[in-house]
């Protein structure tokens, strides 16, 4: 008999595997596959993406602090006053900076609604079938299947 | 064993400290938002305390606020003049650098939890203090901003962040309490609006959106990561306890029922 349960990544899902071998259910017996969301290989480019825009950013905040110093102290001369002329010259420090570097590129998020994180497999005597399903449904199983293709 | 070289989270009697990759774009606004925000969010508790702290210090020695404030409402001779030139240009020098550098930890932080999650160190999932428990456990991002945003700091409580939590609590008090809010709300409400405009103080004021704000937005993204974590010290587990399955779904090849 093989019992399969999903479920999301809980406190409860530990205590349905540690109840599962309290009722004499052998750790051998127990099958736990923990399952991805996205692939690994997609997750890198988003990584590389954000680091070739990093370096502009480094660049253009670094321009931005020292413009914004002399647009500040400007401002005490000028109309607009102190606080404007800083963040005009921190802005336009940015924009000089950043844009010597910036490439910028699209993120094109996908997103993923499965639910399910862990699937537990249990393999056991059709007797025990019963129990194990409702430890699995007490400890809040997203999907509880059973089939008894299996040699016992 | 050694503890390992590269470690993700470690937890304390404060709460959970550990290395994310997060989005340095969104560390550096928080920190132009309000300086040592950005640090906070990288987990670099000590020194973000004390950039508030000097933050909250020099711009009201500096008047900064009052001439936000005064420029915004277009009354440019009056930011000039209450403008304290003494103290203005070491403002703004602190106010770019703590953008800048907590910036550049950001990146080097993505660094290291990309070497870190290679590496898959050991995660602690639950410790015992003399006066305090802390484990790992799975948080509402949305229930811990929304906590955040009625009251700065009860969110970070919520999602075990205790020293934060009580220093965020004690300034909200402050703001609160300086710049009349909560009076000015209750005119509010009462349908009083020129009595809850002039009790308001603007300096006070003006630091409570960025708090807000920034406080929310912590609770938000630490939930997230707490939820993370006990994730990856759920799989380290679980690899580790059932690695040596015998469970044979189809059997072996010519073998009969």
């Amino acid at each position: 008999m093989i019992i399969i349960g999903t479920f999301t990544h809980s406190i409860e899902l530990e205590h349905a595997l540690t109840k599962l071998e309290s009722i004499g259910i052998a750790r051998e017996r127990l099958l736990v596959v923990c399952m991805d969301k996205e692939s690994n290989t997609y997750r890198s480019e988003q990584q590389s993406q954000a680091s070739s825009l990093s370096t502009g950013v480094e660049i253009g905040l670094a321009c931005a602090t020292a413009l914004s110093v002399i647009g500040t102290s400007l401002g005490f001369i000028w109309t607009w006053g102190p606080v404007i002329w800083g963040l005009i010259f921190a802005f336009i420090g940015f924009g000089l900076g950043f844009g010597i570097n910036a490439i910028f590129l699209n993120k094109h998020a996908t997103h993923n609604r499965h639910k399910a994180e862990v699937t537990v497999i249990v393999q056991c005597q059709a007797k025990q079938a019963d129990e194990v399903q409702q430890v699995m449904w007490a400890s809040r199983a997203l999907t509880v299947g059973l089939t008894q293709a299996s040699p016992e | 064993m050694n503890p390992s070289r590269r470690p993700i989270a470690k937890l304390s009697p404060f709460g959970i400290t550990s290395i994310h990759s997060c989005n340095p774009y969104m560390v550096w606004w928080w920190s132009a938002a309000f300086p040592g925000f950005g640090h906070f969010l990288l987990n670099q508790y000590l020194r973000g305390t004390f950039l508030t702290l000097s933050e909250v210090i020099f711009n009201t020695l500096g008047h900064v606020n009052d001439a936000i404030v005064y420029t915004l409402c277009g009354n440019f001779a009056e930011a000039s003049a209450v403008l304290e030139p003494r103290y203005v240009i070491g403002y703004i020098i602190i106010y770019f650098v703590a953008m800048w550098d907590c910036y550049c930890s950001a990146v080097y932080q993505n660094k290291l939890y990309r070497i870190a999650k290679l590496k898959d160190a050991p995660l602690p999932s639950m410790k015992l203090f003399t006066s305090e428990v802390q484990y790992l456990q799975p948080k509402s991002p949305l229930a811990a901003a929304v906590i955040s945003l009625f009251f700065p700091g009860m969110g970070q409580l919520y999602i075990h962040r205790i020293g934060l939590a009580f220093y965020a609590m004690f300034w909200w008090w402050l703001y609160v309490v300086l710049s009349h809010m909560h009076e000015s709300l209750v005119y509010l409400l009462t349908g009083r609006l020129s009595e809850s405009i002039a009790v308001l103080r603007a300096h006070w004021l003006l630091f409570m959106p960025s708090v807000i704000g920034g406080s929310v937005y912590h609770a938000f993204i630490k939930a997230k990561e707490y939820s993370l974590l006990f994730s990856l010290e759920q799989r380290q587990h679980l690899a580790e306890r059932y690695r040596s399955s015998a469970v044979q779904i189809f059997g072996r090849p010519g073998e009969n029922k």
